[in-house]
């Protein structure tokens, strides 16, 4: 395992072997809490894989699909999200597979993405990461869902560790600026109808097939950013909610044919409040989240 | 598929629905649902139903809250047997859509009426 450790004070950062551990363990090896020292600003984030020493709390809470529907915490294990425990859960009904209700935020602002109506849970897989992951599985109309007013106002930066289904085997980091999205009168919509930025090859842009990552804020001259490219501009009007994060494919977006296709996975996301590539540890960041999550 | 069914218990009846897979939940889990529930601004509250979406029933699940529900559009009767359909299908994968077909209030819409 190669990652960013984090050196004293007055010394150079860089990358570490397998022998180079730092302080938290050989599997969890980024160092959040190095860029927010640095002054990154963390709204939300949500992982695989535990993304702060301080954070105390679980991984994510997951349904079963089998006898009683089991539902389980999955805490950390070595700063890995505790697969032995996923599979646990899956066998103690035994089913055969397990839903994600909660991915438990790590900032400490307490913004949990959620999903507690049972057909509209996404997928638990670890056949895209072998961290565990979102998605994975063929699925429409699967989300899971946070809101607070303050979670994305504009503007702000999304970083995220995500595989498409239309292009499968590529899996790529997606970091990209973004902001304002959604007009629409329907209080339903207002959350999902919007400029939707997706993860997907930055050659082609917008598709179709994929698992979607969706965000809503306030703001009349708006921009959606992928891959550092500009996507969409103008107005997103002032209706919509304050702030919120929608994460998985929903079949109520335009068009409605949307879907997540086999292959597409999301295992980590964080929301910065501004854009932290500039900042002295974000290339050891990169680079230890790409070794993390094995990503070229 | 999804289809939308036009009906203003949507919100208990799909609380009730989850009470066969995961009867006697924890306070905090008691607004768990099996299925999203609709408000369009056009008027109406409608149940969204995936028909594809499959759930084993409890092995202690009984009709529960669904019999109030149900009291206004089946007869004494047809909760009587609804009941003992429940319990019959214990420990079953069912796909609600059909497995309680009579559950659903009125027709299956493609979409809310007026749009979503």
């Amino acid at each position: 395992m190669i990652g960013y450790t984090p050196l004293p004070a007055g010394q150079s950062g860089g990358i570490t072997g397998a022998l180079g551990m730092n302080a938290w363990s050989a599997g969890a090896v980024v160092d959040l809490d190095t860029l927010i020292s640095q002054g990154a600003v963390v709204k939300a984030a949500y992982s695989a894989r535990k993304l702060r020493q301080g954070f105390a709390g679980q991984c994510c809470k997951l349904r079963g699909n089998g006898t009683g529907t089991p539902e389980a915490d999955i805490p950390f294990t070595n700063g890995a999200l505790d697969k032995s425990a996923v599979a646990a859960l899956i066998a103690s009904g035994g089913g055969t597979t397990a839903y994600w209700k909660t991915w438990y935020e790590q900032s400490g602002n307490g913004v949990d993405a959620t999903q507690n109506t049972s057909a509209n849970q996404v997928n638990y897989s670890e056949t895209v990461f072998s961290t565990g992951g979102v998605g994975g599985a063929a699925q429409s109309n699967c989300w899971l869902e946070s809101i607070d007013g303050a979670l994305l106002m504009a503007p702000f930066a999304i970083w995220a560790v995500c595989c498409t289904g239309t292009y499968a085997g590529l899996i790529e980091l997606a970091y990209f600026g973004l902001n304002g999205v959604s007009r629409n009168s329907s209080p339903q919509r207002r959350l999902i109808q919007n400029w939707g930025v997706s993860f997907n090859s930055a050659a082609t842009g917008l598709i179709t097939t994929k698992l979607n990552l969706l965000a809503v804020s306030n703001g009349a001259s708006s921009t959606s950013w992928v891959n550092g490219v500009l996507k969409l501009t103008g107005d997103a009007g002032s209706n919509s909610p304050s702030g919120a994060m929608r994460i998985g494919a929903s079949s109520n977006l335009p068009p409605n044919s949307w879907f997540a296709g086999a292959g597409a996975s999301i295992a980590e996301i964080i929301v910065f409040g501004s854009d932290p590539s500039a900042l002295p540890g974000w290339a050891g960041f990169v680079a230890g989240s790409k070794s993390y999550f094995g990503t070229a | 598929m999804i289809q939308y069914y036009q009906d203003p218990d949507a919100e208990r009846l799909s609380i009730a629905l989850w009470d066969l897979a995961r009867p006697g939940r924890p306070a905090n889990e008691r607004e768990d649902r099996m299925f999203n529930v609709v408000k369009p601004l056009t008027g109406g509250v409608y149940l969204e139903v995936d028909t594809e979406f499959e759930f084993v029933v409890h092995p202690a699940a009984v009709l529960g809250d669904l019999a109030d529900i149900l009291q206004a559009r089946l007869s004494a009767e047809a909760i009587a047997a609804l009941g003992t359909q429940v319990v019959n299908l214990r420990g079953q994968m069912v796909a609600a859509s059909t497995a309680f077909a009579q559950v659903f209030n009125g027709q299956a819409l493609p979409q809310p009426e007026g749009g979503m």
